[in-house]
């Protein structure tokens, strides 16, 4: 008779886990580049919530001082002011909301359908990977602005519809993304380990295939923060965005575009809001991308 | 009456490829007796490791029964499947592959008792894979590591315990120690053996190597593209190999050993094409004795008692 | 001292300075081999017979490999201090490497014959055609058709990819070849036909070898001599007879105790208990130290060569213990 054996859990739980968060953040903080496109959107996320205390929407933002148009940038106006008078720092910092929650919500729309969809592609493959496909082919053929002007002009302007619109068309990159990102480890042994150890299809989907095809997927998201602030902007200067006078950085350069030649500011800082936004979220995407990279690891 | 736990009745699986039917298994048939280990041989493309995976049902079989304790494995529900499956398990050959990276040792271990709803009491939960843990010989301090923080004989420690995890009968051991370094082998060789008789498991062990399988089997079967060429109790077939390709299986394993060179039997070429096979023996083209008569595909007899050949020329080359 | 040395070698150390610490690989290796002999280093993963080999071809990539050596001499030539061009010219002509993977070492666009012809171009004046002649020549040599030599590497199977490799090895007659594992990736009887191939092909050319393995089966069929490599030294070096029959260290029993053997079949195995050690984080003593059977308290000290006879040699102190010794054959 083999004596029973106690086992003292506590002890064991003692040898902690090290993440693979705090690995992920070890390698990341190496790239310097990767590391300024954080703190740039850390400081533009608190910068824009400051700016909802600060200022109220009706007088600070949306107001007429037609004494004070059109001033150039100076110590009390650090970007000068625009034709109605409205100080455009305020009006930039105030706006990055729209453009911050239109990239983010757009992405989290078009991340959530594409990896379902990808995921699914991947896994089960055949025909409905097939028909996934070429319906994803399909959408990407399509220019994204032609594609969200067709959906802004089918459902009407506004936040919601423009982050929805901008989501739908990016949903058919993330689910080929995930779905290339599936297809190496749907073939690796330890799904096949999984089964036998009983895993439902969904389980090893949820448990097993996603954590390990999700490293692609992060950067594109990253990525596809940046290029949704590029189309909303973009839809606002066609005038299909967010309604004027709302101070989207798209529809404020749209504003300022017809006295470009005499009051370049007017454009100069929406458009360098725009740039670094896009810039810094493409920095962090490129060192997640190397963070994330499995070769490195070991 | 010999209590057989598994039966596997003319075994086919074939897959589709352009260049026509590849014959992966091709109709085979074997029993094992309940704690006993039968070691299948064979060469890389020989369909040992689809063999395995087909008896378990983790690849649909092309024909044939797979019997375990009676029932047909291959007519299970989904569901009943899933429960067959507590009493069958796998071991996987490459202990760096078959584990995911993003789960830790505790998890890992965890998995096959909490899909299954054996245990849901966490704390009970922590216990038993604590006491897995201690089966397999892991350190308790690696409960929560990673596999890619391991070497390649503590993971497959893992990977056993994750077999042992349900309380199988029957594990289907796939080259368990190919990927690891002579002197971790005869660790796990030694655990599994060890495991064998104090769990009451039956075996079939999968391998290339018949230096690893002979400590380990009581029969050996031999394959060869897709078929058994030869199946004897393990003594009987290290003895007096009757096949041609046994013999030159056999003969040409590296010895560590000064004392007794011996003369080795080379065969000619490389394993030929499991696609469309022609209905002659499997080993004809490479055979040092073939003849006319090998352009038959021969079946599996038995010539001594337990002893099984394939071999058309058998009594004409005296070798019985 | 009238030893005809093709390879002389003394104190070779190689580490890898990485992030996570220093990687102590090889740790002071001498190696000396007669022209024409045959040695096996023997030893498990990571015991630094890979590095040992890149670094008499000076392949070793730095950063973050650093090679440190006193002595490197190839037939006579220094070639820790060879010019890039140089050593160039040394590599393929006068030695010459097969790595353990054939399916990566030949470049997949260019024809077999042109690969071995490539590799004739490189280091001898002839003509084109001339080089692609003898490239058939050697392809006949390693047991492929001549036809053959204008198809590509995917059209092969493994074992015959690794003849084309042998073929490219020792197109240019290298004095010494180098072959890493040139059999695991092959089955049983494809090793069979490779080794089969590898000794006669030695004969005729004297070519000196090191053939890198883990396998003492293949050691025994094919070596004249044996160094056993443990945690980046050679812990026991000698003639086959030496090694295979008065076996010295224990850590050279212990993995002969570990191989099941199939002429001794009802051996049961012994393995050796625990596993290697931290490549990074060393013992000053013997690495084997802590797995050792034998071990004792002078094993924590660092250990100095001891020549047993003329060709054996061993790193083991427990041969200062009075009456100490393995016997391997009485254990089975």
């Amino acid at each position: 008779m083999e004596e029973k054996r106690t086992y003292d859990i506590a002890e064991l739980k003692k040898y902690k886990k090290r993440s693979m968060l705090s690995e992920v953040w070890r390698n990341y903080k190496k790239s310097p580049s990767a590391m300024v496109g954080l703190v740039i959107v850390i400081l533009l996320i608190v910068i824009t919530v400051a700016a909802q205390f600060m200022y109220v929407f009706n007088e600070d933002i949306v107001y007429n001082d037609l004494k004070n148009r059109l001033l150039s940038p100076s110590a009390e106006h650090w970007f000068g002011t625009d034709q109605y008078g409205r100080d455009v720092f305020v009006r930039i910092i105030y706006g990055a909301k729209y453009s911050l929650s239109v990239g983010i919500v757009s992405v989290m729309i078009a991340c959530g359908l594409g990896m379902c969809l990808g995921l699914v592609a991947g896994y089960y493959g055949g025909i409905v990977e097939n028909i996934i496909l070429r319906f994803c082919e399909i959408f990407i053929g399509i220019p994204t602005i032609l594609m969200g002007v067709a959906l802004m002009s089918a459902f009407g302007q506004g936040l919601g519809v423009l982050m929805l619109a901008i989501g739908l068309v990016y949903t058919p990159l993330f689910a080929r993304t995930t779905r290339a990102a599936v297809l190496p480890v749907r073939d690796a042994e330890y799904i096949e380990a999984a089964k036998i150890a009983g895993c439902s299809d969904l389980e090893i989907m949820f448990k097993h295939v996603l954590p390990n095809s999700l490293s692609p997927i992060i950067v594109q998201a990253t990525m596809g923060v940046a290029s949704g602030i590029l189309t909303a902007s973009s839809l606002s200067f066609l005038g299909l965005g967010v309604p004027i006078p709302t101070p989207e950085w798209g529809a404020m350069l749209s504003e300022g575009r017809e006295l470009i030649r005499d009051y370049s500011y007017l454009t100069l800082f929406p458009g360098l809001a725009i740039m670094t936004t896009v810039l810094s979220f493409n920095l962090m995407g490129d060192g997640l991308r190397d963070a994330l990279d499995p070769k490195l690891k070991q | 009456m010999a209590d057989v736990i598994l039966e596997v009745k003319d075994l086919k699986k074939y897959f589709k490829t352009k260049s026509g039917m590849l014959h992966a298994v091709d109709g085979i048939s074997f029993s094992i007796e309940r704690g006993k280990t039968l070691g299948l041989v064979g060469e890389s493309g020989c369909g040992k490791s689809t063999t395995g995976r087909a008896i378990l049902r983790l690849i649909e079989p092309t024909a044939g029964q797979v019997l375990f304790e009676g029932k047909d494995v291959s007519k299970l529900s989904r569901h009943q499947l899933r429960l067959a499956r507590k009493d069958m398990q796998l071991i996987f050959q490459d202990p760096f592959s078959s584990l995911d990276p993003r789960k830790t040792v505790a998890q890992l271990i965890a998995e096959p008792i909490v899909v299954n709803r054996i245990i849901t009491d966490k704390k009970k939960l922590d216990e038993r894979v604590a006491e897995l843990m201690y089966t397999v010989g892991l350190a308790p301090r690696l409960f929560n590591s990673y596999p890619h923080e391991l070497d390649g004989g503590r993971r497959q420690r893992i990977g056993i315990a994750r077999a042992l995890a349900l309380e199988p009968k029957f594990i289907v051991c796939d080259e368990p120690v190919s990927a690891l370094d002579v002197s971790i082998q005869a660790q796990i060789l030694n655990l599994l053996k060890e495991l064998q008789q104090d769990m009451g498991l039956t075996y079939i062990f999968i391998t290339h190597d018949l230096s690893v399988v002979n400590h380990f089997s009581d029969d050996i079967a031999v394959m060869y593209l897709g078929q058994i060429v030869e199946k004897a109790p393990s003594v009987e077939l290290f003895d007096h190999p009757l096949h041609p390709y046994t013999e030159a299986l056999l003969s040409a394993i590296p010895i560590p050993d000064l004392s007794e060179r011996r003369e080795r039997i080379l065969i000619k070429g490389e394993i030929t094409s499991p696609i469309n096979p022609p209905d002659e023996c499997r080993f004809y083209k490479r055979c040092n004795y073939a003849t006319d008569a090998c352009r038959k595909n021969p079946q599996l007899r038995e010539v001594k008692p337990g002893h099984f050949v394939a071999c058309n020329r058998l009594e004409e080359l005296n070798r019985l | 001292m009238d030893k005809d040395l093709i390879l002389d070698l003394k104190n070779l150390v190689v580490r890898f300075e990485t992030e996570d610490g220093i990687v102590h690989a090889v740790n002071g290796i001498d190696l000396e081999i007669e022209r024409g002999h045959a040695i096996g280093l023997v030893g498990e993963t990571g015991a630094g017979k890979t590095t040992t080999a890149l670094s008499l071809l000076r392949l070793v990539p730095k950063p973050p490999g650093v090679v440190e050596c006193s002595k490197m001499e190839l037939d006579g030539k220094d070639v820790l201090n060879m010019s890039v061009r140089e050593l160039e010219q040394t590599r393929g002509k006068d030695i010459s490497m097969i790595f353990q993977d054939p399916m990566t070492a030949l470049n997949p666009v260019f024809s077999v014959g042109e690969q071995i012809a490539e590799a004739i171009l490189l280091h001898e004046n002839v003509s084109k055609a001339e080089s692609m002649k003898r490239a058939i020549g050697m392809l006949e040599l390693v047991g492929i058709p001549a036809e053959r030599a204008y198809d590509f590497p995917h059209e092969f199977s493994g074992g015959m990819k690794q003849r084309v490799v042998i073929a490219i090895a020792l197109a240019c007659h290298p004095q010494l070849l180098i072959a890493d594992e040139p059999t695991t990736a092959l089955d049983v009887t494809i090793q069979a036909q490779v080794l089969d191939l590898m000794r006669r092909l030695r004969e005729q050319y004297k070519t000196s070898l090191i053939m890198i393995t883990h396998d003492l089966g293949i050691v025994a069929e094919i070596c004249d001599e044996v160094a056993v490599m443990y945690a980046g030294k050679i812990i026991e070096r000698g003639t086959l007879q030496d090694v295979f029959n008065r076996t010295k260290h224990p850590y050279t029993e212990g993995l002969f105790n570990s191989i099941p053997n199939i002429n001794d079949r009802k051996a049961m195995l012994t393995p050796i208990k625990g596993m290697m050690p931290d490549p990074t984080n060393l013992p000053e003593g013997c690495a084997f130290e802590p797995r050792c059977p034998y071990a004792g308290e002078d094993c924590k000290r660092p250990q100095a060569k001891r020549d047993i006879s003329e060709t054996h040699s061993v790193l083991c102190c427990a041969y200062d213990r009075p009456g100490f010794h393995i016997d391997r054959k009485e254990r089975s």
